[in-house]
């Protein structure tokens, strides 16, 4: 079983430091927010997320995951906005006292899409960045050693806990609870799989605390790492023109939401 | 000169309304395999918070006596640096792998990562250790993936690899089946035969009489009884402890009057032998 996010594949992307990695993903998300144009994010994912995704051999996971993800979301978001989004005028289909309109489903595929590229940028840097590797990286980066410890075995350990709630579930359906069939037996399901999972969870939190701390974890020196980062002055120019492109669009942006009819703004 | 002193040592935890410990004394000397034993709430793991340093340095409380590890004070020395000196390994394997790790080989360096140990001289130990521990042919599988008693080696190896000179293990072999506690209990061995001192607190009678060359018994925090294996087991039913099997024979040997009554109860098989073709 696999218990990380990391694709070991052998591919440029896999290659590039984590920074890099993270810095486009920064990048895209900025310009998916501000942007405004309807089709930013389609034309974001199908032009930056997929091509890189397909280079990373990691194009399979991606669309999986994304679609897992958002799909729900998506369903969610064009019911409650395509009928009730508040001030739409525009009416495209009428059932019963119930109108969909056009300005709801709009921003239900705004928001849908958005998040469908945050979601592809995250997973190319997830699924195609080794987690020690960006652990050092933010650690490098400034951020505080602990810090980067929590956010990567967050990353690390979610697949461990689906698995152990999987464990719970399976126990509960074998007492005979009732976790298939209509959205009423789910909920009910939902409360006796995440009170020993949060409750197991909490339980094991001093011991992994001891743990860490019997290797050294808040020792007050200078880390070394295992595995060696590979960076190159290609990639630092890279990274510094994503951030700069990044705070670029965040400007644009900012100047267009103060003047409405600004020509850097696409509609 | 001992490794580990404890002098008069008392605490109480925040908000519990008796001592874990109560005046606690006793020395450890290099090189040598201690267990302590006692009922459970005796104060074992309390103890051993004790030598490695989390008590006062993790847990808070009311806190008398003294704790010396190779001479230095426990609580004016910081947690960092008495890690180099005491290990400490806990009863559940799968809280004591790091979770930012992917592979065996990367975990058991996550010690040495924190050291600040040059990545030279990391190969080597991660070598020499996988090897020590049998856990070179998992090197490259994810620690999660591990059998129960194969975790617990890996998390002996992860402090072992800092090479401290004792060790405490809390109940190592607590939440394995037999075959893998057998695996940690030969692991142990290694370890003593490479010269650590080795604290063990243990349930596992038999394991404990096998391994040990002197056991500590633990009774509502007070230190009742400090001597060697077999006189020490002998005893067991008094601290309300489980016996091992030969000694329950023995005993339900001499309660039928088949035996002479002795003191010295068997508590190996080897000391079985030994004891029934004497007196039988």
């Amino acid at each position: 079983m696999n218990q990380s996010f990391f694709l070991d594949r052998a591919s440029g992307w896999h290659a590039l430091h984590p920074l890099t990695k993270l810095a486009v993903a920064l990048a895209i998300a900025v310009t998916v927010f501000c942007v405004r144009w309807n089709y930013i994010s389609v034309a974001l994912f199908v032009f930056i997320i997929l091509p890189i995704a397909v280079w990373a051999k990691i194009w399979r996971e991606v669309l999986r995951t994304t679609f897992t993800v958002i799909l729900p979301l998506a369903i969610s978001l064009v019911l409650v906005q395509g009928f009730f989004y508040p001030g739409a005028t525009d009416v495209i289909w009428q059932i019963g006292p119930f109108s969909l309109k056009r300005e709801g489903l709009e921003f239900a595929f705004v928001t849908a899409t958005r998040l469908m590229v945050i979601a592809g940028a995250g997973l190319l840097v997830v699924y195609a960045t080794h987690p020690a590797d960006l652990a050092r990286a933010l650690v490098q980066a400034g951020a505080p050693y602990s810090l980067a410890y929590i956010i990567v075995t967050a990353i690390q350990l979610l697949p461990e806990m689906q698995a152990r709630a999987d464990g719970i579930l399976n126990a509960q359906q074998a007492r005979g609870l009732e976790t298939t069939g209509s959205l009423r037996v789910r909920i009910a399901a939902f409360v006796p799989l995440i009170a020993p999972l949060v409750y197991g969870a909490l339980e094991n939190v001093q011991e992994r605390a001891l743990a860490l701390d019997a290797r050294a974890f808040r020792a007050a020196r200078p880390k070394t790492s295992w595995r060696e980062l590979r960076d190159s002055q290609a990639q630092r120019v890279a990274r510094v023109l994503l951030i700069i492109f990044s705070i670029l669009v965040v400007l644009v942006s900012l100047q267009a939401a103060l003047w409405q009819n600004s020509p850097l703004v696409l509609r | 000169m001992s490794i580990l002193r404890v002098e008069q040592l008392s605490f109480q935890y925040l908000q519990a309304n008796r001592n874990a410990l109560r005046a606690v004394t006793c020395e450890f000397e290099p090189g040598t395999v201690t267990a302590i034993v006692g009922a459970n709430g005796a104060g074992k793991s309390t103890l051993c918070f004790a030598l490695a340093g989390f008590i006062p340095h993790f847990f808070r409380g009311k806190l008398q006596g003294k704790v010396y590890v190779n001479g230095a004070d426990t609580q004016q020395t910081p947690l960092a640096q008495l890690v180099t000196q005491v290990g400490m390994v806990f009863q559940n394997p799968f809280n004591q792998i790091s979770g930012a790790k992917l592979t065996v080989s990367e975990e058991v360096a996550f010690g040495l990562e924190n050291l600040g140990i040059a990545r030279a001289e990391m190969e080597t130990r991660v070598a020499r250790t996988l090897q020590l521990f049998d856990l070179q042919h998992v090197a490259q599988q994810s620690p999660f993936a591990l059998s129960g008693g194969q975790q617990q080696r890996l998390a002996l190896a992860s402090i072992f690899i800092m090479e401290p000179p004792v060790m405490i293990l809390d109940e190592p072999t607590a939440q394995l089946d037999p075959h893998g506690t057998r695996q940690v209990m030969k692991t142990i061995q290694t370890l003593a035969a490479h010269g650590r001192t080795i604290v063990l607190v243990e349930h596992k009678l038999e394991w404990v009489a096998r391994l040990a060359a002197r056991v500590l018994v633990l009774d509502k925090g007070a230190l009742v009884a400090d001597g060697e294996p077999r006189a020490i087991l002998s005893r067991a039913n008094a601290w309300g402890l489980i016996e091992t099997r030969y000694a329950r024979a023995a005993r339900a040997a001499m309660e039928r009057g088949l035996i002479e009554k002795k003191e010295l109860l068997p508590q190996t098989l080897e000391q079985a032998k030994d004891w029934f073709q004497i007196e039988g």
